[in-house]
């Protein structure tokens, strides 16, 4: 069994403590759903487990059962078996998603897939999320929709196996047909036996994948844990109940961050389009 | 040889492919297109860099399209001059260069606009590593009477290293009105949410680099006519990154 473990991580963006001390441990054939209001660090955890360089971890540790992931690069943490479904998957022009897929298959293997087995394997895997083989040929994610973009990055979790898959809000911008087929995949996932840190805002895509715990992130910690329950409650009363029963003060957004702020899922929106 | 001057002629309605080899001995290129010819202009520098200047004349209805792929290492310039002096006259001109080591590279690429409805695009693509330098200036001008012509102009420089200088240089001068005129440079190194992006997915930064890399500077292979250039033109692309 494969362990994720969290201690009391503590996590800067641009100078700002988003958060403040977070400790969670997952295992594997666990689907935890991290939810919380928008700017209360969800994406931020995911990103400094991967180890986005925008993300300063000030103190604070994670393990991969007894990998301290910390002290790994990028590359190696996604050859320790870690995924991260992100909710702006980057356009990259130039590099074909083809060539991509096979270095990034064969970065974990000791020997390379031969380009026969490859392509037999991407086939059956766009095939299984409904997306037209061409695209393995045009440029990474360069003119895919929202939802294609979505896509590929479940086609991707597919292909690398991951131990532990962290997934950013990889429903938003899905219809309800693509939202079918990117729940059947991590269902046929979660049946192999893999984690699942799972960020949505959305009771829908929860509701079609099998859960194991809810947790709730406010003010960069985690103020909430438990079952499917919490879940309905937040799709049917949003957040201020918390306030409330838990007595927490919800921050709100500070407004005068939002155009330079990263890590924010609203305005992550706003810098991209931006750019 | 200095002072070597070659010269291509396309007669009236003529369509042609030529390939140039700046490695070979010749230091000038004198183009000119006839009334409704066609060139298509294949310009390769893999050996050397070296100065050299290319001056092309477009008549009415000629086109002319050039792209270049220039992987010479030392030090070296490039003058183009492209006139569009008839009705309907049209250019493109596409570049991909590396610069590496202590490379001095420097290009220097005009469209003149002298006639209306004439059409000019430029497309300069360059990465810069180590301790090189790279310069693209680009100038687009339309002349007093070259109504209604369109002219754009593009240059892109990626800088690999800390010890690489890349400038962008675009000028456009606009003597007339009812014209479309665009330029665009960016110069900036390789974007970190790319390169985090790449090795999420278990790619090491070298390789991601590579990959990035690679695939901005291929797509100029595609352009070349001839399969056998353009094979030659990616192993070499595929050698240095």
């Amino acid at each position: 069994m494969d362990v994720l473990k969290i201690v009391n991580l503590h996590v800067n963006v641009e100078d700002k403590e988003i958060l403040k001390g977070v400790s969670l441990t997952a295992s594997s054939g666990e689907t935890i759903a991290l939810l919380g209001p928008n700017g209360h660090g969800k994406s931020t955890l995911l990103q400094a487990i991967m180890g986005n360089p925008r993300y300063k971890i000030t103190s604070g540790q994670v393990f991969l059962n007894d990998q301290d992931l910390l002290a790994m690069s990028v590359d190696e943490r996604s050859k320790a078996g870690l995924f991260l479904g992100m909710q702006y998957p980057s356009e990259v022009a130039g590099v074909v998603n083809a060539d991509f897929l096979r270095a990034s298959i064969n970065s974990r293997r000791q020997k390379p897939l031969s380009l026969f087995q490859f392509y037999r394997l991407l086939d059956s895997t766009y095939k299984k999320m409904g997306i037209p083989f061409e695209m393995a040929n045009r440029s990474l994610n360069v003119g895919f929709s929202g939802g294609e973009k979505k896509r590929n990055e479940i086609l991707q979790m597919i292909l690398l196996e991951p131990r532990f898959a962290l997934l950013d809000e990889i429903d938003s911008g899905l219809d309800i047909d693509a939202m079918t087929i990117v729940a059947n995949a991590i269902k046929e996932e979660q049946e192999k036996g893999r984690g699942f840190l799972v960020v949505s805002h959305y009771a829908r895509l929860y509701n079609m994948i099998n859960l194991t715990r809810t947790i709730v992130m406010v003010n960069g910690r985690i103020v909430v844990e438990g079952g499917p329950e919490v879940i309905q409650k937040i799709d049917k009363h949003g957040y201020e109940w918390i306030k409330t029963e838990l007595s927490i003060d919800i921050e709100k957004e500070d407004p005068t961050m939002s155009s330079v702020s990263i890590g924010v899922c609203a305005t992550k929106e706003a810098i991209r389009d931006g750019k | 040889m200095e002072n070597n001057i070659r010269q291509i002629n396309l007669k009236e309605c003529q369509n042609q492919e030529h390939v140039v080899d700046f490695n070979e001995d010749f230091s000038g290129l004198e183009i000119n297109v006839g009334k409704r010819a066609n060139l298509a202009l294949n310009i390769i520098n893999l050996g050397i860099a070296k100065n050299m200047k290319i001056v092309a004349k477009i008549e009415e209805n000629g086109e002319i399209s050039a792209v270049m792929a220039d992987f010479s290492s030392g030090k070296g310039s490039l003058d183009v001059d492209i006139n569009l002096v008839g009705i309907n006259a049209k250019g493109t001109w596409r570049l991909s260069a590396l610069s590496s080591n202590r490379d001095d590279k420097k290009y220097d690429v005009h469209f003149n606009h002298h006639a209306q409805n004439t059409y000019g695009l430029m497309d300069n693509y360059g990465v810069a590593r180590d301790s090189s330098r790279l310069v693209f200036s680009g100038a687009n001008e339309i002349f007093r009477g070259a109504k209604q012509s369109k002219t754009k102009q593009n240059a892109k420089i990626i800088v690999f290293d800390e010890g690489a200088i890349a400038k962008a240089n675009p000028r456009l001068n606009i003597d007339e009105n009812e014209v479309e005129a665009s330029h665009a440079a960016v110069v900036g190194k390789l974007s970190d949410d790319h390169l985090f992006y790449l090795m999420s997915r278990g790619l090491n930064l070298n390789e991601a680099k590579r990959l990035i890399t690679y695939g901005y500077l291929l797509p100029i292979a595609n352009y070349f006519h001839d399969d056998s250039l353009k094979e030659k033109i990616a192993k070499i692309i595929e050698e240095h990154v």
